[in-house]
């Protein structure tokens, strides 16, 4: 044997390993084989991408900060400042980060193909979602923001450039929704059904809610215009809305409401706030007068009341405890019931006060839960039953996240003839509020078979609450009243919120929501905190005061609480 | 084979006969004993022909005039002897690996005179590795090694452990280090399933499937200078580990069998001792609370407890079992009394589990110039809980032959299969987990509650049922028995090496090996349970692979008398693919059956992912006599991670040693030996793959709208491809002194070391605005700065006593220098570990308590304490220091041994410390509960606080549980690590046995502890890390306790 032929057979050997493994000499891997590249993508599948992520943002707005601040839903703790800290960042990456970016790539593909339908709705949904930024956070970035790490921390522009590029986007959608060369529309709209039509009327309508909003600063604008062209949301079909579904798992398709108080027994839902609860079951100060014909489609009772089986001290401490001296006579305080504290009077509303910092003790059972509307889960036939089921009774989260519905039209009309002197009929517009607000939730409820049989409002009954509303109206002040109207949208915006916090910033009404439990609870805010990732990550950025105050409130410091 | 190598020998026999030789010498090899060596290789140098010595040693060889002849066997030193005119050449041979002349193996295998080494490589060898109560390689080497932290997740058997070597240098990357079997790179990845949170943490590393029994040695290589042929993979260190099997270690006997069997104990380690005067309750009341307020037990009748039916002095509750929903099911407790009392309940709860291990290990030397050898080795655990089990096997097979013609085969072999069963053990912060978890909720179950004897399920419906009237906290004996976390794996890994000498000075070397681990993970839930009401069943299948490549040059030639060169020069390609599928399930129809047919709603999902680096290195070493060396070394990577502008990375080192005695020629018997060395070192990391290019996410199934249908929808995606990412680059200086000295009775290891990353590779979190969420960015700076020590002493030496100690100190700290303009900071290890400039890495941040400017804490107005809403640093994990003495005392054929380890500082985020305090369960919180408490701090105004709140208020609601600074505590601790006694049975014991030799040993492992800075009672143990193996650092979060391990070990040779 010669050396030659061993050298010959190492050199054989690693020709084999060679051939055989030429993709380990392949250094070109840098395609991520689990995804595809941009080149792939879809103007109708980026469009469904747009629609869920504006209803994620939505609902972070509509149900998360605003909602805790104007009592709309329970918030958790004793101050202010401290909940309210942190900021929530999930709205700033759903707007900036998931929806923006979808939405100016869907356009860039969209234009060439006079997809018009699809441009028109997006910018809609951007100038909506914009306005809504600064009606939360003031000043934001707008003109350096989208470029990734080219800018990797844009400034924030100033907020009334942003509201009005975003009115200015609202006409420019108006134009791209009538062009008369669009081909085509969405095939999945599940806001509209791919209308143009009724994508209009929205953004008319977001037109009316910019002159609204700003009206401090502003006057009346363009708001009778509007009103007088008669294009906007005036009918429950043309109400911008979110349907949720019935699918539990794949993926889970139900209103978030029936996910937290009608499915694990050990996910605990949220409390709902007891004032505003109760002021369902008698409207007008202690003892209540007129029930609200949509107590039982807005909450479920588990229980029949505290004072039965399973309660004790430990689950409502708070029966232990003095009312607080600051609270007012018409302020329930931790049952709501007929004296506000009085567990013998309560009829199993069970909920907390505002500012309720306590733990959570084992009464996810025993607490209201969302009704019918707006979660699709049950109505309330005294049935007293727990519901934290896996998911399975009432409409089965078959809900709606109501954002813009037509009654909330009809209630900024009432605002506008009252304080700008608009030709709407302020009076005639508050009970069209409310009519169409318990005439919806009623339909509702029947349309997700939840009828609520012998409990079912009687047409006098609901007239007898209107009418005990309409008196009141009318036996009030010019500031009364406003107070009145801005009351029924308090009511009629349950599962929404956004509008209510710009309302009560803009004219400290409804008056009168409970207070927050400490006395000491810190200053209202007036602008919520930039969030995290904002702040931490973005080397312009400089966290705020909540005292801070957004461009059209000129309300003075502290005017509300 | 047989006939292969008669045909060699045959071939060889003829070259002999044919090249006729002048004359015969014939000689007798010996060993150090003077026993006959056979089968050393008598070789005439220049040439390559040669002989064998037979069974006594006796050769007979034919060679020219003035042949020189060199004699080699494995394990001993190199013999020349120049034949001259004499017939007959006797020669003594003598084992090469002196305790003076330490050889250790280094990068690639290669073995050098540990003297000649210009960086520190620690070697361990097998004594300190077999035979211990843990079948885990790295535990085993906690403590052992100075500048290696090594910490385990928890004490689950088959969990995962975490390896840290010179501290932590990437923040995205990771930084584990290579583990190289046998020449081989080898698959010790951790892949959890899930995040740590809902139970990720407990995932085993895949240095599990080693079997410590069969491993001959272990190298751990330290310092980049040292790592550096690696490349990248090796910037984070290199364990280099040695099987048995594969060095197929040729001995002088002919056969060699060794039989080890051990049996240990297995028990959960840090069970906390419990305050035994208020039970379940709040505010002093009893109530079914999750907290532990309650009544005092000594007043029945009072503080809402009535007075037993049965005994007037024992308070007692309404049975909690006693409700309508469940009257039908468990008829017995209606109107039953609960005695409101103290139970034992965690002592119950957890139970011994036990560790067998059996291993066998057969060396042979073939007829000729080989050996083979096989190993099986088996170990079942049972874990300290029931669910908890771990069983493997190994099976492996090795071989070297040198044909007699100079071609070198090498081969390894390795099988292993192995399960682990373990519970779920998602994370808890103080009440239920996040997920499921068996842990969480049982280290908190209130004292009055009797958890082993209530009932853990509806008797037919098998619903979980327990004391909480909302019944919202699932039954801890329900989560036993009716959930699994369990993984299969089976796993090849193995390699085939040829070596020939081209010339007497030049050698060729090609090796490539295969590891192909696959493995199938099963996660079971139950239906009924309160977590997941519905039941999940979660199955993963992994293919793990990597193939890698070596083909070496090396040279080693004298230039003259006075210099000495070695050189290699080598290629390697390695490629790693994985790939996963999995299919989750959820909505289980018949109870107990983990079918996937048997769920309603399924879920699958694939990744894959592929990576190849292309390699070219070099090495050269230049000695001048013996006392001055010098080391090159460099290499060029080619990843196919990066764009192909930055694909290309050189890295370079050098290292020098000098032995300043030898040089001077002043050792003494005081001052035997002494080196001084210094190197420094680059390395590179590469990113994961596919990070930059962004891609278009996608989803199939959005939404199922109730008008439109099935929503499908595909976005841009929110994290940002980055082209322009390039590697990061490592560099480090270190400088070192080893010594021996006083008869070598002392010696000195000391190694100092500066290392700076930097370009590190950040997942970027992005202010959204800039329409991303994160992108992978080349950012950050971290220096490591440290000091390892090892410090060996032979105290007392005669001839039946010998007493030893060893201590080893090891310290690092590692500051972030800075990170990319404009960004303050970078969360990482998913929980609240940050990357701060001028900080330690790894510090922990949360919202502290409200201060004032002298830090005076602000309460509210009813006098509880309140949350800054600025985010601050609230706990640094890293040590100060670790430090471990082993001492070790022999007495004829006794050996006693212990390890201590001392770790200084280091915070821990403990959650079961502060919820025991905060639930009020905690033996120190047995005080008198009656008194009200007035928090220390401040009014808004300035003014002292004087609102008195009731002392649960001030535990619970002013404690840890609500106050993330009153979480951490110092982790400081000291423990026994390991301790045993051994006996070698005497050889005149076994004259009349099988045995060659035989051993017990008796040990223990963590058997104490004590971490001084936690509550009274607590009897925590720090050791265990709830982020799971990672860069996560400082948090437990009651995912699992430690354990200890203590049994005996049986070992016989044949």
């Amino acid at each position: 044997m010669k050396i030659r032929n061993y050298i010959y057979a190492i050199v054989a050997v690693m020709m084999i390993s060679i051939t055989s493994c030429k993709d380990q000499f392949e250094l070109d891997l840098l395609d991520n084989p689990n995804a595809v590249t941009q080149v792939n993508a879809d103007i109708e599948l980026y469009f469904n991408a747009i629609q869920l992520n504006m209803r994620n943002f939505l609902n972070s707005s509509n149900t998360g900060n605003g909602a805790f601040a104007v009592r709309l839903a329970f918030m958790g703790s004793v101050q202010y400042q401290a909940f309210y800290s942190g900021g929530d960042g999930g709205i700033w990456s759903t707007m900036y980060s998931n929806m923006f970016p979808d939405i100016d790539a869907m356009i860039a593909l969209a234009e060439p193909k006079d997809g018009w339908v699809w441009i028109g709705a997006a910018k809609v949904m951007k100038a909506y979602a914009l306005m809504t930024m600064v009606d939360m956070h003031g000043d934001i970035p707008y003109s350096e923001a989208g470029q990734g790490v080219a800018v990797p921390s844009p400034i924030a522009d100033d907020q009334v450039a942003v509201y009005n590029a975003a009115y200015a986007m609202l006409t420019e959608a108006i134009g791209d929704l009538a062009n008369p060369a669009a081909i085509g529309k969405p095939g999945q709209d599940m806001f509209y059904g791919g209308d143009p039509a009724q994508w209009t009327k929205l953004a008319n309508t977001l037109k009316m809610r910019y002159a609204v909003t700003t009206r401090l600063v502003n006057g009346a604008g363009d708001f009778q215009a509007l009103v007088s062209a008669g294009n906007f949301i005036s009918a429950p079909g043309d109400s911008f809305k979110f349907p949720y579904g019935t699918e539990q798992f794949n993926p889970n398709s139900r209103h978030p409401f029936y996910n937290t108080h009608y499915g694990a027994p050990t996910s605990h839902g949220a409390y709902l706030n007891n004032d505003f609860m109760w002021r369902f079951r008698g409207e007008g100060g202690a003892g209540g007068d007129v029930e609200d014909p949509r107590r039982r489609y807005y909450f479920y009772r588990q229980t029949d009341g505290p004072g039965t089986a399973a309660v004790d001290l430990f689950t409502l401490d708070c029966v232990g405890e003095l009312r607080p001296d600051h609270y007012t006579d018409e302020m329930s305080f931790c049952i709501p019931s007929l004296n506000h504290q009085d567990a013998t009077s309560s009829e199993g509303y069970w909920g907390r006060d505002h500012g309720n910092g306590d733990g959570t003790p084992p009464d996810g059972q025993l607490i209201t839960n969302y009704g019918v509307y707006p979660g699709g889960g049950m109505v309330d036939k005294d049935q007293a039953i727990s519901q934290k089921f896996n998911g399975t009774t009432g409409a089965q989260g078959r809900g709606i996240a109501p954002y813009m519905m037509d009654s909330y039209v009809s209630f900024m009309r009432a605002e506008m003839a009252l304080t700008q002197g608009t030709s709407d009929d302020p009076r005639a517009m508050f009970e069209e509020g409310m009519r169409k607000s318990i005439g919806y939730v009623m339909a509702f409820a029947t349309s997700r078979g939840q009828d609520a049989g012998i409990f079912t409002p009687a047409t006098n009954e609901i007239d007898a609450y209107v009418n005990s509303r309409l008196a009141a109206y009318d036996a009030a002040t010019p500031d009364g009243k406003l107070d009145a109207v801005l009351y029924g949208a308090h009511k009629a915006s349950f599962g929404a919120g956004m509008d209510v916090y710009n309302s009560y910033r803009r004219t400290g009404y409804p008056s009168g929501l409970q207070f927050m439990q400490e006395p000491d609870g810190g200053a209202f805010p007036r602008l919520f905190f930039y969030p995290n990732n904002y702040v931490n990550l973005n080397e312009n950025a400089t966290q705020r005061a909540i005292t801070e105050q957004v461009f059209w409130d000129t309300n003075p410091a502290g005017f509300i609480n | 084979m047989k006939r292969v190598l008669l045909t060699f020998m045959m071939s060889v026999l003829v070259c002999v006969v044919v090249q006729a030789q002048d004359r015969t010498v014939t000689g007798k090899v010996t060993d150090e004993t003077g026993q006959g060596l056979p089968t050393v290789t008598v070789q005439i140098k220049g040439t390559t022909q040669g002989q064998q010595t037979d069974a006594d040693g006796n050769y007979r060889i034919s060679v020219p005039d003035n042949a020189t002849l060199v004699f080699r066997f494995l394990g001993y030193t190199e013999v020349e002897e120049v034949v001259g005119n004499r017939s007959s050449v006797n020669v003594q041979m003598n084992p090469e690996v002196s305790e003076l002349d330490e050889v250790v193996v280094t990068a690639l295998g290669i073995t050098r005179d540990k003297a000649s080494l210009g960086y520190a490589v620690t070697s361990i060898g097998a004594e300190d590795i077999q035979s211990k109560p843990e079948s885990d390689v790295a535990r085993i080497l906690r403590g052992k090694v100075p500048g290696v932290d090594i910490t385990q997740t928890s004490g689950i058997a088959g969990s995962g452990t975490n390896i840290i070597i010179r501290g932590y240098s990437s923040i995205s990357g990771t930084n584990q280090p290579l583990f190289v079997i046998d020449g081989v790179p080898f698959n010790s990845s951790t892949n959890p399933d899930r995040g740590y949170s809902t139970g990720g943490a407990t995932a085993s590393s895949r240095f599990l499937d080693l079997d410590p029994n069969n491993v001959a040695d272990v190298s751990v290589l330290k310092g980049l200078s040292a790592t550096v042929l690696y490349g990248e993979a090796g910037r984070n260190g290199v364990v280099l580990v040695t099987t048995k099997t594969g060095s197929a270690v040729t001995s002088k006997n002919k056969m060699d069998i060794s039989f080890t069997q051990s049996y240990f104990v297995n028990e959960a380690a840090s069970i906390p001792d419990d305050q035994d005067k208020y039970g379940n309750g709040f505010h002093n009341a009893a109530s079914a609370a999750f907290s532990n307020w309650g009544a005092p037990f000594d007043q029945p009748g009072k503080n809402s407890t009535r007075v037993s039916v049965n005994d007037p002095n024992i308070a007692a509750v309404k049975h909690p079992y006693d409700r309508s929903a469940w009257n039908d099911e468990l008829p017995q407790y209606i109107g039953a009394d609960h005695e409101y009392k103290a139970y034992e309940n965690l002592q119950n709860f957890f139970q011994k589990g036990s560790q067998i291990n059996t291993s066998l290990n057969i060396t042979s030397r073939l007829s000729d110039v080989g050996s083979i050898s096989a190993s099986y080795g088996f170990v079942r655990d049972d874990g300290y809980v029931e669910s908890n089990d771990y069983e493997k096997h190994n099976l492996s097979l090795g071989g070297r032959t040198t044909l007699s013609n100079g071609l070198k085969i090498s081969t390894s072999f390795n099988y292993v299969t192995s399960k682990a069963n373990k519970p779920p053990a998602g994370i808890s912060t103080s009440s239920n987990p996040a997920g499921t978890s068996l842990f969480s909720n049982v280290l908190y179950t209130p004292r009055s509650n009797d958890l082993t004897g209530w009932p853990f399920e509806l008797p037919t419906t098998k619903e979980s049922i327990y004391y909480r009237g909302g019944n919202d906290i699932q039954n801890p004996y329900w989560t036993l028995k009716n959930t699994l976390d369990s993984e299969k794996i089976n796993r090849f890994f193995g390699n085939v090496g040829l070596t020939y000498d081209i010339t007497d000075w030049l050698t060729a070397n090609y090796r490539i090996g295969i590891d192909a681990t696959s493995g199938v993970s099963d996660y079971r839930i139950n239906s009924r349970g309160i977590n997941i009401p519905l039941g999940q069943y979660t199955t993963q299948n992994r293919l793990q692979t990597i193939t890698n490549s070596d083909f070496t040059l090396s040279a080693n030639k004298a230039i003259n008398s006075d210099l000495n060169l070695d050189v290699m020069v080598g290629f390697n390609a390695k490629r790693e693919t994985f790939q996963r599928t999995g299919v989750n399930s959820r909505t289980q129809f018949i109870f107990d059956l983990f079918t996937h047919n048997n769920f309603q709603v399924t879920t699958a999902s694939t990744y894959a992912q592929e990576e190849n680096t292309l390699g070219v290195y070099g090495t050269a070493s230049l000695g001048y006599r013996d006392f001055l060396y010098l080391n090159v070394q460099a290499r060029n990577d080619w990843t196919s991670t990066l764009e192909e502008a930055n694909r290309s990375v050189f890295y370079p080192s050098v290292s020098a040693s000098f032995l300043p005695f030898d040089a001077f020629g002043v050792s003494s018997s005081t001052f035997n030996f002494l080196k001084v060395r210094v190197g420094y070192g680059t390395s590179a990391g590469y990113p994961s793959p596919y990070n930059t290019r962004s891609t278009l996410s996608t989803n199939v199934l959005a939404f199922v709208s109730p008008t439109e249908g099935v929503i499908q929808s595909n976005s841009i995606s929110t994290a940002f491809g980055n082209p322009n990412l390039t590697a990061e680059i490592h560099k480090e200086l270190e400088v070192g002194i080893e010594g021996r000295f006083f008869k070598n009775r002392v010696t000195l290891d000391l190694s100092m070391y500066d290392k700076t990353s930097s370009d590190l590779i950040i997942n970027l979190t992005l202010d959204p605005s800039t329409g991303y969420n994160n992108s992978t960015i080349n950012a950050a700076e971290i220096n490591n700065k440290g000091i390892e020590v090892r410090l060996t002493g032979t105290v007392i030496q005669n001839n039946d006593w010998n007493l030893s100690l060893t201590g080893n100190f090891t310290k690092n700290v590692a500051i972030v220098n800075k990170i990319a303009p404009g960004i303050d900071q970078v969360s990482f290890g998913g929980r609240g570990n940050y990357a701060i400039p001028g900080e330690r890495y790894g510090v922990i941040q949360a919202l502290p308590i409200l201060r004032d400017d002298n830090g005076n804490a602000i309460v509210t107005g009813s006098g509880l304490l309140q949350r800054d809403p600025n985010q601050a640093i609230i706990a640094d994990p890293t040590p100060n220091f670790n430090a471990t003495v082993i001492g070790e005392l022999s007495y004829k054929f006794l050996t006693f041994r212990m390890q201590f380890d001392y770790q200084d500082g280091g915070d821990l985020v403990s959650a079961t410390s502060y919820t025991l305090l905060g639930r009020g369960i905690a033996e120190a919180t047995g005080f008198d509960r009656m008194v009200p408490i007035i928090q220390k701090g401040v009014n808004a105004d300035g003014s002292p606080n004087t609102n008195q709140i009731t002392s649960t208020q001030h535990h619970w609601r002013n404690g840890g549980v609500f106050n993330s600074e009153l979480q951490v505590f110092d982790a400081t601790n000291i423990r026994m690590r390991e301790i045993s006694l051994s006996m070698v049975f005497p050889s005149n014991w076994l004259n009349k046995t099988p045995f060659g030799s035989a051993s017990l040993t008796l040990s223990g492992q963590n058997l104490w502890f004590f971490a001084k800075n936690f509550p009274d009672g607590m009897n925590f143990d720090p050791e265990v890390s709830s982020t799971g193996v990672g860069n996560g650092r400082g948090y437990e979060l009651m995912s699992a306790p430690s354990a200890r391990r203590y049994g005996a070990t049986l070992n016989f040779t044949f």
